[in-house]
């Protein structure tokens, strides 16, 4: 069956069979391979993309699901060879180690700091609770995100209980 | 070639035209769980219908005295609902608790329901609200409580051809929710407990449901714990008399994630602190 997607602001029509996951057609057919696929189950968040604006784990969601949908992955940060400021701030701060993790933070930050520019230091942790990192730990990862947010102008909200 | 075929439908009537053609099709919402048994191989192949596009089936509102939540509505939406957070707080907190906030996205609250695991975080305090199921089929709309429509581990009441609409139940602010899971996020659980009642102005419990999660096939109503809350005004005898009930509704079993003798032994402790606070909320 045919696919047609936002892909990183571009239309983008791909053949699919109806039971591949989203990260089984970004990865094997058009050759976005910035998502990872970690566990495979919804466990690990490296697979994690934009998906209509929001964050969700491409491995437990149905390609044919995303049809019409606008898909942001780490491929569409960049722009005229220079880095996102989230991508950026992740070096800055010591955030990546092996990698392997880092397009699903980054993914996951930037739905949250687009609903909530003045995400709090708590909010952006429990943001990322279902994105897993085996190496930095995730002092340096929630610092790169905070530190971004901050950029972005918007004071942090007071955090609450 | 694949021996899958995908077709979204907008509307409840086109969906049960499709389940009626196609008995053995695979209704997909959110798909966390479908993709999940497509990959391991569980799921028999066929029509992955997708009613993530019926408008009719999303939503959370209140009308007649009831809060509906429509089958398709994401945990997302009712873990940031503030008629929920005020009126149902025991379903408001589950969603909270549910996996993580990006699987929250997709999850719906229909598919947990239907998927029917019994550590699935929203039918204790579905049970504990006393909700009921809406289920279409060509033959019109039947209403379950969920207690009697879950029947076991991934066995409902839903018979073929059947669509689940969604929930309802009466608000509830007096309701609260407990879970111990081995990490914050992601955490399947090892036990729940859901309290939701009423009390009139002397304290006095006048309606009460309470239920667990993980400790028993499926979500299990706690007939002998209500027993022995209802009419009383609580005290430390009341409340031992209740944690002591909790054993006998329970059927906990040793698991992965934990013994018998530690379900049998938390269940009251967190039966108790659910308790507390769904009595002393202040709403």
């Amino acid at each position: 069956m045919l696919l047609h997607i936002i892909l990183n602001g571009k239309p983008i029509t791909a053949e699919i069979e109806p039971e591949q996951t989203l990260l089984s057609v970004l990865r094997n057919d058009l050759k976005h391979t910035g998502a990872k696929q970690g566990c495979g189950v919804g466990e690990c968040g490296a697979c994690t993309v934009v998906l209509d604006g929001r964050a969700i784990k491409s491995c437990t969601v149905l390609a044919a699901q995303c049809e019409g949908s606008e898909v942001l992955t780490i491929e569409g940060l960049a722009k005229n060879n220079e880095l996102h400021p989230l991508q950026r701030a992740f070096i800055d701060h010591g955030a990546i180690q092996c990698g392997y993790c880092t397009a699903g933070f980054i993914m996951t930050a930037l739905a949250l700091l687009q609903r909530k520019p003045n995400a709090t230091r708590g909010e952006i942790q429990a943001a990322i609770s279902g994105n897993l990192c085996r190496c930095t730990g995730y002092v340096q990862i929630i610092d790169a995100i905070e530190a971004y947010a901050a950029a972005l102008g918007e004071p942090p909200a007071k955090e609450g209980l | 070639m694949s021996e899958f075929t995908f077709c979204s439908v907008f509307s409840i009537d086109e969906a049960l035209m499709k389940l009626a053609q196609e008995p053995g099709a695979c209704v997909v919402a959110g798909g966390t769980d479908v993709t999940l048994r497509i990959r391991e191989g569980r799921q028999r192949p066929g029509l992955l219908l997708d009613i993530s596009r019926i408008a009719e089936l999303q939503g959370i509102r209140e009308e007649r005295g009831y809060i509906h939540i429509g089958a398709t509505t994401t945990l997302a939406a009712i873990a940031s609902s503030e008629l929920l957070a005020a009126k149902a707080p025991a379903l408001y907190e589950a969603a909270n608790r549910f996996a993580d906030p990006n699987t929250r996205n997709r999850a719906t609250i229909g598919g947990n329901i239907v998927n029917a695991s019994p550590g699935a975080d929203t039918p204790p305090p579905l049970c504990a609200l006393g909700a009921e199921v809406l289920l279409r089929s060509p033959k019109g709309t039947r209403c379950l409580p969920v207690w009697e429509y879950l029947l076991g581990p991934n066995r409902t009441a839903l018979l073929p051809g059947e669509l689940v609409l969604g929930v309802r139940f009466k608000p509830c602010p007096h309701s609260a929710f407990i879970k111990i899971g081995l990490r914050k996020a992601m955490a399947i659980s090892v036990e729940t407990a859901a309290v939701a009642l009423e009390k009139d102005e002397n304290g006095v419990i006048t309606a009460c449901g309470i239920a667990f999660g993980a400790l028993g096939p499926k979500a299990l109503r706690a007939w002998n714990t209500e027993k022995a809350l209802l009419n009383k005004r609580p005290s430390n005898a009341v409340l031992a008399a209740a944690v002591a009930a909790v054993g006998t509704d329970i059927q906990p079993r040793d698991g992965l994630r934990g013994t018998k003798e530690y379900r049998y032994s938390t269940a009251g402790v967190i039966f108790e602190r659910a308790f507390l606070a769904a009595y002393h909320s202040s709403i």
